[in-house]
């Protein structure tokens, strides 16, 4: 069997790759783990299922400390980012964050990520880990006097999601977070050091993102394990939330050929201000759109399957996998802009090989499934 | 991990537990602890004829499928029921339990040399 086995990273693999401050937590923790974006990161720790269900129900931490953290300072801060990234930084209020799009000419994307407006000189980015160098030498080579600094050097971040973060956070940290409105954040004294803390996360569920200095990272991870609702999860059970939740993921959901559009993602792209691909954006009929699939039985729908629409292949799945929640294969795929997939019957899989039969829905009514699910386990 | 006694085992991690002329399949606690939660199983119905190293069915974990392919040639006389409902039995008794299929069997001397013993493959795996 496992011809697609996972290959377990071995020793030698390991002392070439990055490792975030938490690697020996998770190593004490019994994680098993894999390669991320050139970091050695804890895949899971029980087991995806469970960590996927435990985040629904309790409270989940992860270590997302491989993504890349950026901060930009300057009177011209926000109008030079501004121009390269979807978001209005001008006019994005100072404790607001906003998920956003660096474009190239051809508005394809370059990478996803957050600008957070730190003050009007100041502004934090977290984009990818993968793609951080690409992200250094775009941003720096469009930067007139604003200062870029690679915030990697000393800060870290631990995501903290599911339904009883807010009172964890409350309870193991002393942070009161019940001020802060979605894509809202603050800095709160942690552990007697400053922190950023947003309500924003990749799950689909109520959480936080705690942007620590690298000296508290590991004391307040030990911390929050420590109380009896909280478990870690790993990157596996990140992605099956993350897919439940219809989040694209850069790298298989999105890439330099993929623009916002077509990802389903125009309420990110702010066009009252000038950046970037916007025009090319403006200029361009989508080629594809992105339709979300709910399989029939526990079988699921795999990065790379073709999407077969009345036996003719009509698109690709991008992601797929078990869905935890829902006991059933979910997953994102694009098809030909001009297919007309409300509701429709599909199937997906190789040429020649066994099918598997999904329909397409929405992104509101998958994680709605979701929701209503987790409500009666 | 246990590498049970007395089975065959295959590179691609199936044992295979022969009594006369009936053979029983499954896939090693290697293999299920390297996969994660398995979430889904199908296998060749009963009466399928199958040569060695046929494709004998499909398992799935959270994050990947994985062909499952037949250690020796021969019948399906029976399969795994249980996995239709309950794959995860599959990650809790690998050698037990979460059998996939029951095989009729003739003499298999020539195919058993393709195969390792279990000493032979707790070396193999070693070398994963």
């Amino acid at each position: 069997m496992c011809y697609f086995i996972t290959k377990i990273v071995s020793l030698q693999i390991g002392l070439a790759m990055k490792k975030t401050s938490l690697y020996n937590a998770h190593e004490r923790a019994g994680a098993r783990f894999v390669d991320f974006g050139g970091f050695l990161m804890p895949l899971q720790y029980e087991g995806i299922v469970k960590e996927h269900l435990w985040c629904r129900e309790s409270c989940s931490i992860f270590d997302t400390s491989h993504m890349a953290k950026f901060i930009l300072k300057g009177k011209e801060a926000a109008s030079e980012l501004g121009g390269i990234v979807t978001a209005d930084v001008k006019n994005l209020s100072e404790g607001r964050c906003r998920y956003c799009f660096i474009l190239n000419e051809k508005g394809g994307v370059v990478d996803d990520a957050v600008v957070y407006a730190v003050s009007p000189e100041e502004y934090m980015l977290v984009a990818n880990a993968g793609t951080k160098e690409k992200d250094i030498e775009w941003i720096s080579s469009r930067l007139a006097k604003a200062e870029l600094t690679d915030a990697d050097t000393f800060m870290d971040k631990i995501d903290v999601q599911g339904p009883l973060s807010a009172d964890v956070l409350r309870d193991v940290l002393g942070t009161d977070l019940s001020g802060l409105s979605f894509y809202g954040f603050g800095s709160y004294s942690v552990m007697g050091s400053g922190c950023i803390i947003s309500y924003s996360g990749y799950t689909g569920e109520r959480g936080y993102e705690l942007y620590t200095k690298r000296e508290k990272t590991e004391e307040v991870w030990e911390s929050l394990l420590r109380d009896g609702r909280v478990k870690p999860a790993g990157l596996g059970a990140r992605d099956t939330l993350r897919l439940e939740a219809g989040l694209p993921l850069y790298g298989q959901d999105m890439d330099e050929d993929t623009t916002p559009l077509e990802a389903g993602m125009k309420k990110f792209v702010d066009f009252s201000h000038d950046f970037t691909g916007r025009k090319a954006l403006e200029a361009k009929q989508p080629e594809k759109k992105i339709v979300f699939l709910l399989s029939s039985s526990r079988q699921s729908p795999r990065h790379g399957h073709d999407v077969f629409i009345g036996g003719a292949a009509a698109g690709v799945v991008t992601s797929g996998s078990f869905s935890p929640s829902l006991q059933r294969g979910i997953g994102i795929a694009y098809v030909n802009a001009g297919v007309d997939s409300g509701g429709a019957r599909v199937s997906t899989g190789t040429e020649g090989g066994a099918k598997i039969d999904c329909s397409v829905i929405t992104k509101k009514q998958l994680f709605a499934m979701v929701k209503t699910s987790c409500g009666k386990n | 991990m246990e590498v049970r006694k007395g089975l065959l085992y295959s590179k691609e991690h199936e044992w295979v537990k022969i009594e006369g002329a009936k053979a029983t399949v499954g896939i090693t606690e290697y293999a299920v602890h390297t996969l994660g939660d398995i979430t889904f199983a199908e296998l060749s119905k009963p009466g399928t004829d199958v040569a060695q190293f046929e494709r004998l069915g499909t398992v799935e974990s959270v994050k990947t499928a994985s062909d499952i392919f037949s250690p020796l040639s021969g019948k399906i006389s029976s399969v795994n029921g249980k996995l239709a409902e309950s794959p995860e039995t599959l990650n809790s008794s690998p050698y037990g339990d979460g059998w996939l299929v029951k095989l009729d069997i003739e003499d298999k001397e020539e195919e058993k040399k393709n195969l390792m013993t279990a000493e032979q493959y707790e070396e193999y795996v070693k070398t994963l």
